[in-house]
């Protein structure tokens, strides 16, 4: 580390997770938009949608400071700068980590672009944090894969379960048997969306608008769903082997679009199981969200909220008894709080029900305290990459109409 | 209507907001019209996030919770709007306050129940520094919520955007209460907002590249006193106007001046130029023009 007083960051990444293992969904108050005399410069690539999400949740987080970000885009640029106080911009990348004001860097820019800004930001032994997925194609993410291994820096990707404190109080009740013997998988993502980023200048379209493209883009499957497939590959510690899908233009079939807006497809593993996926930009019932079923109870995520279904047979455990719940008509729902029994003998049950910060902050949160603490990140390039290559094969899949292998060799 | 025209409506900042796209500069596809409402849509979300008081994480909560305790930095945004809050405050004598926080937690418009009035506010004791872009509280009761604003803020910057994506027809509002004009309507004709839709004898504005905002005390009420907050006297208003109408450039200013007149209708001679207003006391609508139904074309002067 570089221009760190290690000791301090140390200290408060202890104190950020030992508060959290007390009363998670309350702690790490952010300590602000205020700045330390001792903070990790962060410079961000990309300040799009994604990119000013990211400088706002970075700005929330004690000892980090935005100094630089790049963007081809003067508008967006221009807004990243506001959003910000004190941040320089810089026309390229290699101008940006040329600069010696970051020590560490986010890559939000298009998926496809992914691979150059990590490459070249870990050359210059930046510590990187790649948004998801984490590449377009399996070369790109073999590559960015094995420069983060022989790299000395913490370089982590934005699959944001990992580090969201309900996707992983849910994953120790999956790991001990709460869920018992798992029957099946379903996740959707449902949003009504153009996915279409409007622009004044007609012949900057096709550069904003990538998603569209299917040159480069990987579709709703690699786009939106590697992040929820790497949710179960997380709990299970397992990954399909192969990818049945099919897609079509149900919803905005008069723009002359050609990457689907409505996809479904079944996730195969190699003891049978399923994972069925779908998702679509035409209709936004239910949003986002990932159950797993067992024969004792069934889980289901929903990035700031998690319930658990038990089963009428199922044992009862005595925790049960106090818990929250929620009723699904005619499902009942135990409502899942980090922090619980702290915060029911505090009288304060309630206040745990979903988190006060979105996943993104969770997830930088800890990328930022694994290098303050020289640790691994939640999310390692290695399980980003695997999870994305899971995307790019179910993005095929969809787009080719046939069964298509998951091959994770390498990765 | 056009093929092009693009509808969305959704709930943000304790309310309900609608757009309506109606013409551009230029021949777009009905998605790309979709797709600049969508971006209204995230920008108001994006800001209601930093704004709201209600969620711990958002920018405000954080100032409220840190800002007596050490500066705390703001980016460029925040700051200039932190900076044209306090200068609202002065401009309307203390009838626009951001610090009125923490008297809306101690009367109970934000816990629900009435709390101990412990709470401090007042303009003088928020510091902004411009050289270190940073706010601090010279109290610890003092808390800020920039509720009374943030509509007419994030509609202002909705301009922004239509305007920088060509939009050059369009009407968003943020509860009915918070209106954004954008040209005129696509036969050349003034879009017409209704003071109160659920009043129909009030007045039709009628709004060309123009902003609306309108305060009542009729919404929420906790032990039977209104939700307006006078600021100036460190309890709710004891007589306000039932309503207040200011129409005029930026949607921001509309929203300040709004609320400062509803407590205190006299302000209206204190209007900034190019607004003008509506107010009802009773059954009566007084305008600060002659005519009562208020369009450009109609309004004689500003005042």
């Amino acid at each position: 580390m570089t221009d760190i007083d290690r000791r301090q960051f140390l200290a408060h990444a202890a104190g950020t997770a030992a508060a959290f293992a007390i009363v998670p969904n309350l702690a790490a108050r952010p300590a602000g938009v205020f700045n330390a005399s001792n903070t990790l410069r962060v410079g961000v690539i990309g300040v799009g949608r994604q990119g000013r999400a990211v400088l706002g949740e970075l700005g929330s987080l004690s000892g980090v400071a935005v100094t630089a970000m790049c963007d081809t885009d003067e508008r967006r640029l221009s807004a990243g700068l506001r959003r910000v106080a004190g941040a320089q911009s810089y026309p390229t990348i290699d101008a940006m980590l040329a600069s010696n004001a970051v020590d560490a860097v986010v890559v939000a820019t298009p998926t496809h672009m992914h691979k150059d800004a990590a490459l070249a930001a870990m050359a210059a032994g930046k510590h990187v944090y790649c948004e998801c997925p984490l590449a377009h194609t399996r070369a790109d993410c073999a590559a960015i894969s094995q420069a983060a291994r022989g790299a000395n820096v913490v370089a982590a990707a934005g699959f944001q379960g990992r580090a969201n404190p309900v996707y992983q109080l849910a994953r120790t009740f999956y790991r001990s048997d709460s869920v018992r013997d798992m029957v099946t998988m379903r996740a959707q993502n449902n949003n009504k969306t153009s996915w279409v980023v409007p622009v004044a200048d007609r012949a900057t379209h096709k550069i904003h608008n990538w998603r569209l493209d299917p040159d480069v883009s990987l579709g709703l499957a690699g786009e939106l769903g590697a992040q929820q497939f790497d949710v179960f590959h997380w709990y299970t510690e397992r990954y399909p082997v192969r990818v049945i899908g099919r897609g079509s233009l149900r919803a905005h079939r008069e723009d002359g679009r050609e990457v689907h807006d409505t996809i479904n497809c079944m996730l195969e593993y190699d003891d049978g199981a399923i994972l069925q996926y779908s998702a679509t930009i035409g209709n936004s019932y239910e949003g986002a969200h990932e159950v797993f079923y067992g024969t004792n109870a069934a889980i289901k995520l929903a990035w700031s909220h998690g319930w658990m279904f038990k089963e009428s047979d199922a044992p009862t455990q005595g925790w049960e008894v106090y818990a929250n719940r929620q009723q699904f008509h005619n499902d009942e729902g135990i409502t899942l709080i980090a922090g619980a029994t702290q915060l029911a003998e505090q009288g304060n049950l309630q206040d745990g029900v979903g988190l006060p910060y979105t996943s993104l902050h969770y997830a930088l949160e800890d990328w930022i305290n694994a290098i303050g603490s020289g640790g691994t990140p939640a999310c390692t390039i290695g399980e980003a990459a695997r999870a994305t290559a899971v995307g790019i094969a179910a993005n095929q899949a969809v787009r080719e109409a046939r069964p298509v292998d998951v091959d994770l060799t390498g990765l | 209507m056009p093929d092009q025209t693009a509808m969305r409506s959704f709930g943000a900042m304790g309310t309900r907001f609608e757009c309506v796209l109606a013409a551009f500069d230029r021949p777009v596809h009905r998605t790309e019209a979709a797709a600049m409402a969508e971006e209204a849509e995230f920008l108001v979300r994006d800001w209601h996030g930093r704004l709201t008081v209600f969620e711990p994480a958002s920018a405000v909560s954080v100032i409220n919770d840190l800002a007596f305790r050490r500066p705390v930095s703001l980016d460029p945004e925040l700051f200039d709007l932190l900076a044209r809050c306090l200068d609202y405050t002065r401009a309307t004598g203390g009838r626009f306050d951001i610090t009125v926080g923490a008297l809306m937690h101690a009367h109970g418009f934000r816990s629900g129940k009435p709390g101990v009035p412990d709470a401090a506010w007042g303009a003088d004791l928020v510091r902004l520094e411009r050289a270190g872009s940073t706010v601090r509280f010279l109290d610890p009761g003092l808390r800020i919520d920039l509720g009374a604003i943030a509509k007419g803020f994030v509609l202002d910057l909705i301009r922004e955007d239509f305007n920088a994506m060509g939009v050059a027809s369009a009407l968003v509002h943020g509860g009915t209460s918070s209106v954004l004009a954008i040209g005129s309507r696509p036969d050349g004709s003034a879009w017409r907002v209704r003071a109160m839709p659920d009043d129909p004898d009030a007045p039709v504005l009628h709004l060309t590249n123009e902003a609306l905002s309108v305060s009542a005390p009729s919404g929420r009420v906790v032990a039977s006193q209104p939700h307006i907050m006078d600021p100036a006297a460190g309890c709710p208003a004891v007589d306000p106007a039932d309503a207040a109408c200011v129409a005029g450039p930026s949607a921001e200013v509309c929203e300040a001046w709004s609320t400062a007149l509803v407590i205190d209708p006299s302000l209206t001679a204190d209007l900034p130029d190019g607004y003008r207003s509506l107010i009802r006391k009773g059954s009566a609508w007084r305008s600060s023009v002659a005519a009562s139904v208020c369009s450009p074309g109609s309004c004689p002067s500003p005042r």
